[in-house]
């Protein structure tokens, strides 16, 4: 049997190793679909339960989600025809209802505005779920914000904390419109078990789990607000994952990690949320010269001033 | 009034009563010329270093070549010393290479992992979550520790042996192997020797016997034995429990022994992974931050090697001066020269003696006991304390440098910020420093440094600044300029005689500070997920001291129950050394006998209380071993 597969992609042969998805195969002939619950890097399970990456095979009753679908031999594939491009935008619709308008966004440049924008769609005709509904912000942990209003239900914070980090924190509770990312036994993220790696607010497609320095006291926030990006190394432990510093005003503002050969894009409470200690106003500035008028050795005073020394 | 003696005694936040702000010329005059009076008036050899594993490679090459070319003498090292100093030394001794035999991320092609003596979901987390995901695949994850640490969860085994017995521990499953035949005859044939005297003295180990001495039962013993031996692909794992002990060397000898009877090197999914602490102590290892190795590991005692680094150094105007033969002082050998006088003088970067070193109350007399004390780093640390002079140092975010991690990948930092006010990245001070000590050095770039360093060092063969600029990483060894290195090496030998690895027979120690009526119980130390190291830097972390403020001790619920004290009281740990007041926590995964406590925390510093007894081959002290007294704090006020 080969290992390679020969179909039909928008009207022309294409070969793809097996095993690929129809997404994969998409990218790698310049398109990229639609995709929201699809992550597209290293360690992120396919799932396709969002539905905005579908696409249509010739000869099969219903749409299939590009993401997880394996591309086999003969298949007939349209990613851009009328009924895939408007099945697509109607999915976006469908979930745009439900979030915090864009310029109040938590944040302005998530990556499904950045799809919604993609497909030309910037409202919603459907009515929005009734307030209370929704539960409120939260901002127990000091380094991450819980907004479940911009919630799409998708579960990459699931496969973030489960699979990717398997710290298998976060799970899914409630059903339908009410499911939502839960912490441990449904507590508050900074009493549950989270030990602040924030794999989770670097998976999350909408701004529901955000750092918490990319929000302001509103809630709202720009993860595309910054100056410069440069990709270095975190500072802390021998693993030596890379990450990438988004720097605002001269100031990290906060830190992704990205798809080195040690982390393959994840990082830890030290390397996303510890970078601050650089800004800390104890820095050394100025070259320091001891006094002259003080004591040039320990050993010839006497028990003098030992300030904050411990028994 | 009167400025106080040198001391711990400076707020890092208004240090104005002790020290006074200068121009960068003025201290830079001053630092090396109070460096230079002393080599003038006592040699060479009354002025040490201490680099760090926290700067780059470039930082850490001229850090050694300061003070050897400067001062004539190897009297300089950096906190490996007080890390993986034993794991190196055996693995030297035994394959002929001081670094890993294999990417951790290796483990996603093995069956079997023996991880021992390392907490790596607190210490290294990101390695962590492989090690889990290798679990959650059906992977079998052998855990030995003392301490029931958090991989417990994912351990198919989990053997928390005694501390300190380590070595009975490893040389009974190495017994069974033998006695069961499991051992791999054809790869021990073929790349090992000394094979006969290690079975032979492995012969006196059996489970049963030394079942009593590590407190795992004898099949236990086997089990694992047998688990390990019988892996298609196997790989070891190992921190600090293992090499912060007087027989840290013999640990680890004993892990190599173990990796090469079974045939568990040099294939994927197979090796010996000591796990590095800083996130640039193999590159700082290797670009020869270390008294008895110039870069790549290459002996002083040799005169070729000598000669060859002399000879690069005179290069454009350098100093010609030969170079010390004799192996140099260690970390805690320094401090003990400082205390007998034949030390008065040092430079230190980016280190912490006054946290880090055991028996820290002996190290920092040492250093109000120097006359010249030179400080470079980006905090006035507790070391800076005791400085004559500070010089303000860029961050690793501020700075361009590569470092090399623990898999051996030499990866690209770029500067994001610039550092504040007339902060300076490390490499320009040394070179300002250098030139003021008259040795001719031209450098504007680190990019120049490592072309030098390349000059000398094989490691880095194929592997230049423009191509990491352009890849971010590449592993050493790389074969060619378009190799992306080699995450698995001696597939086919090692670097020894004959390409063979030795068998190294260790003997049961017992570690040095043993308790007693007096001090009944055992201090262990280590890190916790949020702090790293001394504190000096995530203490400053809004986000890292906020979620972990205070300074606190773990101990068994029912030795707290007997001890009368409720979870998050005051007690007082008690060594021959030093006494601290710290609040306890509960925590089951402590022996009843035990006491877990982080060295991060100046207030309830724990090096106050660690032995400074080395490990002979690695010159590491045992940190992880003091006979201790705990005692319930009488009065339970908690201090702010």
């Amino acid at each position: 049997m080969s290992d390679t597969i020969t179909f039909t992609l928008d009207g022309a042969e294409v070969s793809a190793p097996v095993g690929q998805t129809i997404w994969d195969v998409t990218k790698g002939q310049g398109f990229i679909i639609p995709h929201l619950c699809h992550r597209d890097e290293p360690g992120y399970r396919s799932d396709g339960n969002c539905r905005a990456c579908m696409v249509e095979v010739e000869g099969e009753r219903t749409l299939v989600a590009s993401c997880i679908r394996p591309v086999s031999e003969g298949m007939v594939v349209h990613t851009r025809s009328d009924r895939a491009t408007h099945a697509r935008r109607m999915v976006m619709e469908m979930l745009v209802a439900d979030q915090p308008e864009q310029d109040v966004a938590h944040d302005k440049s998530s990556h499904l505005w950045d799809m919604a924008v993609g497909q030309g769609v910037l409202e919603s005709r459907f009515p929005k779920l009734e307030d209370g509904r929704i539960p409120l912000l939260d901002d127990s942990h000091v380094a991450m914000s819980v907004n479940l209003d911009a919630c799409i239900q998708c579960g990459l914070c699931v496969r973030a904390c489960r699979e990717v980090q398997v710290n298998d924190v976060i799970g899914m509770s409630g059903r339908g419109h009410d499911a939502y990312p839960t912490f441990d036994m449904d507590d508050p993220m900074g009493e549950s078990s989270c030990v602040g790696c924030g794999e989770c607010v670097q998976a999350c497609p909408t701004g529901a789990l955000l750092p918490a320095t990319i929000t302001d006291a509103n809630q709202v926030g720009d993860s595309k607000d910054f100056d410069s990006e440069v990709d270095s190394i975190c500072p802390f432990c021998g693993v030596g994952c890379q990450v990438s510093l988004k720097v605002k005003d001269g100031r990290v503002k906060y830190v992704d990690g990205i798809n080195g050969p040690a982390n393959e894009g994840r990082l830890c409470v030290k390397g996303r949320f510890g970078f601050d200690y650089i800004h800390h106003d104890h820095r050394l500035t100025k070259p320091l010269i001891r006094r002259d008028d003080a004591a040039s050795q320990g050993l010839e005073r006497g028990s003098g001033q030992l300030g904050r020394c411990v028994s | 009034m009167m400025p106080p003696a040198k001391g711990l005694n400076v707020d890092p936040g208004n240090w104005g009563d002790v020290f006074r702000e200068a121009s960068w010329e003025e201290a830079l005059d001053f630092a090396a010329g109070g460096m230079a009076k002393l080599k003038q008036s006592r040699g060479g050899a009354s002025v040490a270093g201490f680099g760090s594993a926290k700067c780059t490679n470039e930082e850490a090459y001229l850090f050694q070549k300061l003070i050897r070319q400067g001062f004539g003498h190897n009297n300089v090292d950096h906190c490996t010393r007080l890390c993986h100093a034993s794991s190196v030394a055996a693995l030297m001794e035994n394959i002929g290479s001081g670094a890993v035999t294999a990417t951790f991320n290796e483990i996603k092609n093995a069956d079997v992992a023996i991880v021992i003596g390392a907490n790596p979901i607190e210490n290294h987390p990101v390695a962590a979550t492989y090690f889990k995901q290798f679990t959650k695949r059906g992977g079998k994850l052998i855990v030995m520790d003392p301490r029931g640490q958090a991989l417990k969860r994912f351990a198919s085994h989990m053997l928390q042996f005694r501390p300190g017995a380590d070595v009975s521990m490893l040389n009974a499953i190495m017994h069974v192997i033998v006695e069961e035949g499991l051992y791999d005859q054809q790869y021990i044939e073929a790349y090992t020797e000394n094979w006969e005297a290690e079975k032979e003295h492995l012969k006196g180990f059996s489970p049963e016997k030394m079942a009593g001495i590590c407190g795992i039962d004898a099949d236990t013993l086997r089990e694992v034995a047998r688990t390990f031996a019988g892996a298609k692909a196997g790989m070891i794992f190992w921190g600090m429990g293992i090499s912060q002990h007087i027989h840290g060397t013999d640990n680890s000898r004993c892990l190599i022994s173990l990796g090469l009877m079974t045939g568990q090197v040099g294939r994927p999914g197979t090796g010996l992974h000591p796990l590095r602490g800083q996130n640039n102590v193999q590159g700082a290892s290797d670009a020869g931050l270390i008294p008895m190795f110039l870069p790549d590991m290459q002996t002083v005692v040799s005169d070729e090697v000598r000669q060859k680094f002399a000879d690069v150094w005179a290069r454009d105007g350098g100093v010609n001066e030969p170079l010390d033969p004799n192996k140099g002082l260690t970390v805690t050998e320094i401090m003990g020269a400082v205390h007998t006088g034949d030390i008065r003088g040092m430079y230190v970067l980016g280190e912490n003696p006054a946290m880090s070193d055991p028996d820290v109350a002996h190290a920092r007399d040492a250093l109000a006991k120097l006359e010249h004390l030179v400080v470079q780093d980006i905090f006035i640390t507790e070391t800076a304390n005791y400085a004559d002079v500070i010089l303000p140092a860029a961050a690793f975010a501020e700075k361009a440098g590569t470092v090399t991690n623990t898999n051996r990948q030499v990866q690209m930092g770029r500067p994001a910020v610039p550092p504040p006010g007339e902060a300076r990245a490390d490499w320009w001070i040394e070179v300002e420093l250098a030139k003021r000590l008259g040795l001719g050095w031209t450098y504007d770039h680190p990019s120049q440094v490592f072309a030098e360093m390349k000059l000398t060092m094989k490691s880095f063969d194929n592997i230049s600044w423009d191509r990491l600029e352009e890849e971010n990483a590449v592993t050493y060894p790389s074969l060619s300029p378009t190799d992306p290195g080699q995450p698995i090496v001696f597939g086919d030998g090692f670097p020894r005689t004959d390409g063979r690895a030795r068998f190294a027979p260790a003997d049961l120690i017992a570690p040095d500070d043993v308790p007693d009526d007096e001090y009944p119980m055992i201090l262990t130390t280590g890190r916790q997920l949020e702090h790293w190291h001394t504190g000096s830097m995530t203490r400053r972390s809004k986000v890292l001291d906020a979620v972990e403020p205070e300074a606190n001790c773990s101990l068994h619920p029912s030795t707290l129950r007997n001890l009368g004290v409720a979870p998050g009281g005051l007690v007082r740990l008690t060594t021959k050394r030093g006494s601290i007041d710290i609040m306890a926590r509960e925590d089951r995964a402590v022996s009843p006998d035990m006491v877990f406590l982080p060295f991060a925390f100046v207030e309830a510093a724990a090096n106050l209380l660690t032995n400074s007894a080395l490990d002979p081959f690695g010159k590491i002290p045992e940190f992880k071993f003091s006979a201790v007294k705990v005692e319930k704090v009488a009065n339970q006020i908690a201090a702010e």
